[in-house]
């Protein structure tokens, strides 16, 4: 059968004439090593540095570790000025990144996080202290592999004396890490902007989001942008601004005394809200389980006395999923924050002291910079 | 798989001890190193699978018969009678099941669903052996994988040292 060994291939190119070599008795061949090693996450790959030499030079490899799984890191937050803007998750160890992104500060005086998507951070910055007088840039970094990019000047500041607050969104996959894209719009929402990493330039195209106001954090799923809106309805666009659409919420959302809140996990997309009722205050979660079709399952109901106490449940407010598990951090807007693990029904206090307000969550990636960058 | 029609194309799989398996084209097309055969015209009458014996073959054979697409799996087709999230439930308990096999068995899949590139099945044999190793200490990794510390002891103290942070 000389066909079959024709088509026999190779996925990886890491030495293949080991893979043939003779393996002491329950050993791993390399393929099959590498194929483990890969789906590890990052912390256990430095750990199996110290089993072997050869280990070492696997879990070393960039091309395992790009293909590592990785899970959230922490959050970044929208501080600017000297604090921190990163909190660490695992709460032990070295973090990831560095809470400073001191490697950025070199260049720019002052630096806000804006958004996060894929493991690449969206930041404004001043080129001077005084901020509230100046305008504004952009710098997309990865703060996993210490790369960054400036954009050029978004057009709508230039041609909107008004300085309407408008927001910016991060478009990235690691799944497809050779380019991302920024999004923003006009105040009256009208134009919307795209940057694109491929061409460097951003290009302005007429909204298809007619009479509606974006609100809260954005979701990046499957190549579409997803935006909650104050008129109860998820608008969604592509990254090209071509295909415009809308996901309806579950009915019984709109009755909620929040606007609901957007978020991805485990490749699906959830909504949940707050439901401040006179008797009770609840936080109500669901899945898409048919993106298609539209179709929500209610996933979790939960008492926020259960979660807070119930002298602080007047001021809970979502923050975010986490992007592998359904676990859902809350704050209390006093510096409290928890997770909350929909499966365990677990609660555990992740912060005590600390603004989690607008907090956005972090995965790392790294993956190779898509285009020139610094 | 009472439900599959008949009149489908099927292939022939043959392992290296002289074993021959008759499968539909689709669940050999599970494999995408097979499938490439077919697609490149190199399949037409029967497929030697080299390096993976007749025993290890078979257990691929059923893992693909599970996850054909055609079960309804990924397709929207079958979401009008079964919800897609209870058929998804039923293919991991069928999962944990299958991948109840002794450790020689587990490594002989991952080599086997790495070399015939099915997806599947290759994360769930390559996450059932990290979930076994994750939380073991170094010389139980080295055990039960039988790889030689091959670290003089400074050598050894230098690379734990750099990373410690991963141990805590």
């Amino acid at each position: 059968m000389k066909s079959g060994k024709r088509t026999m291939k190779k996925k990886k190119k890491h030495k293949q004439g080991q893979e043939h070599e003779k393996h002491p008795a329950g050993s791993l061949p390399e393929g099959p090593l590498i194929e483990i090693l890969s789906r590890v996450p990052y912390k256990s790959l430095c750990r199996f540095k110290c089993v072997s030499k050869p280990w070492l030079a696997l879990c070393s490899d960039p091309d395992i570790r790009k293909r590592s799984p990785q899970t959230m890191a922490g959050f970044f937050l929208r501080n600017y000025g000297m604090r921190p803007c990163f909190i660490n998750l695992s709460g032990r160890g070295q973090p990831l990144v560095d809470p400073f992104l001191s490697f950025l500060r070199e260049s720019f005086k002052l630096l806000i996080p804006q958004h996060c998507c894929g493991g690449l951070v969206l930041c404004k910055y001043w080129e001077s202290y005084c901020f509230e007088e100046d305008e504004y840039n952009l710098v997309v970094c990865n703060p996993a592999t210490k790369k960054w990019a400036e954009l050029p000047p978004n057009p709508i500041q230039l041609q909107d004396e008004d300085e309407e607050e408008v927001e910016e969104y991060l478009c990235f996959d690691p799944a497809v890490p050779s380019r991302f894209m920024v999004f923003t719009h006009t105040w009256d929402f009208t134009e919307v902007i795209i940057y694109s990493s491929d061409t460097g330039r951003w290009t302005t195209v007429e909204s298809g989001w007619i009479d509606k106001t974006p609100i809260g954090l954005p979701v990046f799923l499957n190549g579409t942008l997803h935006l909650m809106t104050t008129e109860y309805s998820i608008i969604t666009v592509d990254t090209e601004g071509k295909v415009w659409g809308q996901i309806d919420i579950p009915g019984n959302m709109r009755d909620s005394s929040d606007y609901p809140f957007i978020g991805q996990s485990q490749g699906r997309l959830y909504a949940w809200c707050i439901n401040d009722n006179v008797d009770v205050c609840q936080l109500l979660v669901w899945a898409l389980e048919d993106y298609g079709g539209a179709k929500w399952a209610l996933k979790d109901t939960v008492n926020i006395s259960e979660l807070f106490g119930r002298d602080r449940y007047k001021y809970v407010e979502p923050l975010a999923i986490h992007p592998d598990c359904d676990l859902i951090f809350l704050t209390d807007r006093r510096g409290k924050a928890i997770s909350y693990d929909m499966d365990s029904k677990k609660v555990h206090v992740i912060g005590t002291h600390e603004t989690f307000y607008g907090a956005i969550p972090y995965v790392p990636c790294f993956a190779e910079w898509p285009s020139d960058g610094h | 798989m009472a439900t599959r029609e008949a009149g489908k194309k099927m292939i022939m799989l043959k392992s290296p001890d002289g074993m021959e398996f008759e499968v539909e084209e689709a669940v050999a097309m599970e494999s995408q190193t097979i499938r490439k055969m077919i697609e490149d015209d190199c399949a037409d009458t029967a497929i030697l699978i080299p390096n993976i014996n007749s025993k290890i073959l078979s257990r691929v054979i059923e893992y693909c018969n599970k996850h054909v697409p055609t079960t309804g799996a990924t397709g929207a087709a079958a979401s009008d009678t079964v919800a897609p999230a209870a058929l998804a439930e039923d293919l991991k308990i069928w999962d944990a099941e299958f991948i109840k096999v002794n450790r020689a068995t587990r490594f002989d899949l991952i080599q086997a669903a790495s070399y015939l590139n099915i997806k599947g099945l290759l994360d769930l044999t390559s996450q059932t052996t990290i979930d076994t190793i994750s939380d073991n200490s170094l010389e139980e990794i080295r055990s039960f994988l039988s790889t030689k510390n091959d670290y003089l002891p400074e050598e050894e103290q230098t690379i734990r040292r750099e990373n410690q942070w991963a141990f805590q």
